[in-house]
């Protein structure tokens, strides 16, 4: 009795009703309809804008990545050219269309297109073809990289398939934009990557990220007794709160954790260290200066965990004691998902500290497989058209306003009236 | 002061540091190149030979840690990279004996599909 009371001012309650969401069970259609998949790609994926990932990766002039953006089925190539503009663009050879840029990453400001040998300067430009004479007034200045929209917020990288699109970086974020600027992203010059495949739509991806109703449930090894207690056993969020199709989830953590007796390894690794929280192995007086914003556990709850943040469609960044993390889910095909897990700690200094990390990264991977791997065995349940609806509770908010945000864009004439 | 990292020599190959022939037996079957391969020698090990290698190098951490202590991190080579990669291992070790109390994560497939593509710096 004593302990439901506690919660009720901990946790806010009716956290759907509140964002005018109904709380009927949700449509299974989206997550195996190839039809609707269809009209997320040509509504969603290709009007809305798409974050790539942090400027960090490019961390000077000349340097570049390539990546494939699968829902567009287009290979890209990003750079940082000599006046430190970040751009995207196709990487595609305009004389027979091959890949002009082969490695994943690296620095170069000229790029040269390994089957006739064209070659094209980092911020686009066609330089040099081979035996040009022998074309046919072959216009140059026409053959460039063809660029893509590219826009950069708060360090974020992100690019819109619309030639000229029909909403800013800007007003796309809107509100939310507003809210997460100013965060100091602590250690983002060091990236930790994991990569997966897998047999699911991006939603149920998106989702097993998206509630923490499941962790006493897959993770009691891992963060189980991190992220629910006595007060709050089924580990109800803090806080949820809606702009448009973007969003914010405060999840609930127990401040009581400690690491189990039998944590041998975990103990020696941190003897002597003063930190938080087991997630992270980041500098203290760095993390203090980004928990001070004030979008961070805004309660300022002693119950905090972490915030997520989500940039509809496929960005979640993670805000917790330690420093911030992403996902990233790329769609494939209606039950196919490239997901991305972007972590950021400082470069080792000590053995120690180099061991550290080796245990967060460790049990990274423990969580991360727990996590992504009941999403192949939910894709089949869903597809096996046992069911047409999905049950939400209160704590799922996330599922159903994403839901209710894929639908609306789907629906949307223009992306002025899907982001409304 | 950085201690010496005496490469393989010629003609009589050094697996380990001076000290630590008694780990000696965990050479190659735990030395992963990264993350992601030290994951994956865990995974396919069983639960004796898990709790067996966590026993033995817990207990000589402290040595491993304090041997390496003045060393350059980035470069390691030879038999110093070789037992700070076993003392890595034990990250590794750490997740079947003390989290799951069996090889891999309840309910998860093997092979598996996620991959630490960029593991923490210095890489090894
Ligand atoms: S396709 Fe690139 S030079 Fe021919
Ligand atoms: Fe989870």
């Amino acid at each position: 009795m004593n302990e439901t009371l506690q919660l009720e001012n901990i946790c806010t309650s009716n956290l759907t009703r509140r964002a005018g969401l109904d709380t009927g069970p949700v449509p299974a259609e989206p997550y195996r309809s190839r039809e609707y998949f269809e009209y997320e790609r040509e509504q969603i994926f290709k009007r809305a804008w798409l974050a790539l990932g942090r400027v960090e990766r490019l961390p000077e002039p000349g340097s570049f990545f390539t990546t494939t953006i699968e829902i567009w089925n287009a290979p890209i190539v990003v750079t940082r050219d000599r006046d430190n503009r970040i751009q995207a663009f196709y990487n595609v050879c305009p004389h027979r269309g091959n890949q002009v840029v082969l490695s994943g990453s690296g620095n170069a400001f000229r790029f040269a297109c390994n089957y006739h040998n064209w070659t094209f300067r980092n911020s686009g430009e066609l330089l040099g073809v081979p035996d040009q004479g022998n074309f046919f007034d072959l216009d140059k200045k026409a053959c460039g990289l063809v660029p893509i929209s590219t826009e950069v917020w708060e360090g974020w990288i992100f690019i819109n398939h619309q030639k000229t699109p029909e909403v800013s970086l800007e007003t796309f974020l809107g509100e939310f934009g507003k809210r997460f600027s100013g965060v100091k992203w602590v250690n983002a010059e060091k990236s930790i990557l994991l990569e997966a495949h897998l047999n699911a739509n991006w939603k149920v991806l998106a989702d097993a990220f998206s509630e923490t109703y499941h962790i006493p449930s897959i993770h009691p090894a891992t963060i189980g007794t991190t992220f629910a207690n006595a007060i709050n056993p089924h580990s109800r969020p803090l806080d949820a709160r809606f702009w448009g199709s973007h969003r914010q989830f405060s999840t609930f953590g127990n401040p009581a954790y400690s690491p189990p007796e039998d944590a041998k390894v975990e103990k020696m690794v941190y003897a002597g260290v003063e930190t938080g929280n087991v997630l992270a192995a980041a500098e203290m007086q760095a993390v203090t200066e980004y928990l001070a914003h004030p979008a961070i556990n805004e309660k300022r709850s002693d119950y905090w965990a972490l915030d997520i943040a989500v940039a509809f469609p496929g960005l979640h960044i993670n805000l917790s004691p330690g420093g911030f993390w992403s996902h990233r889910f790329w769609p494939i095909s209606v039950n196919r998902t490239r997901w991305e897990a972007e972590f950021h700690v400082a470069e080792a200094r000590t053995p120690r500290e180099r061991l550290q990390q080796e245990l967060f990264v460790a049990r990274l991977g423990e969580i991360l497989l727990e996590d992504v791997t009941n999403t192949e065995r939910t894709q089949i349940g869903i597809e096996s058209r046992a069911y047409d609806t999905m049950q939400l509770q209160d704590g799922e908010v996330q599922i159903r306003h994403n839901l209710h945000t894929v639908d609306k864009w789907v629906r949307a004439v223009t992306v002025k009236e899907a982001i409304a | 002061m950085v201690k010496s990292q005496a490469d393989d020599t010629l003609g009589e190959v050094i697996v380990l540091p001076e000290g630590f022939e008694d780990l000696l037996e965990f050479v190659p079957g735990w030395i992963g190149e990264t993350a992601q391969e030290r994951w994956d020698l865990r995974a396919a090990k069983s639960m004796d030979e898990i709790r067996y290698f966590y026993d033995r190098i817990l207990a000589r951490s402290n040595d491993i840690l304090a041997y390496l202590e003045g060393c350059e991190l980035s470069e390691l080579k030879g038999p110093c990279l070789r037992l700070f990669q076993l003392q890595l291992a034990l990250a590794q070790a750490a997740m079947s004996v003390e989290l799951h109390k069996q090889p891999r994560a309840i309910n998860s497939p093997w092979p598996h599909q996620v991959q630490i593509r960029l593991g923490p710096a210095p890489v090894y």
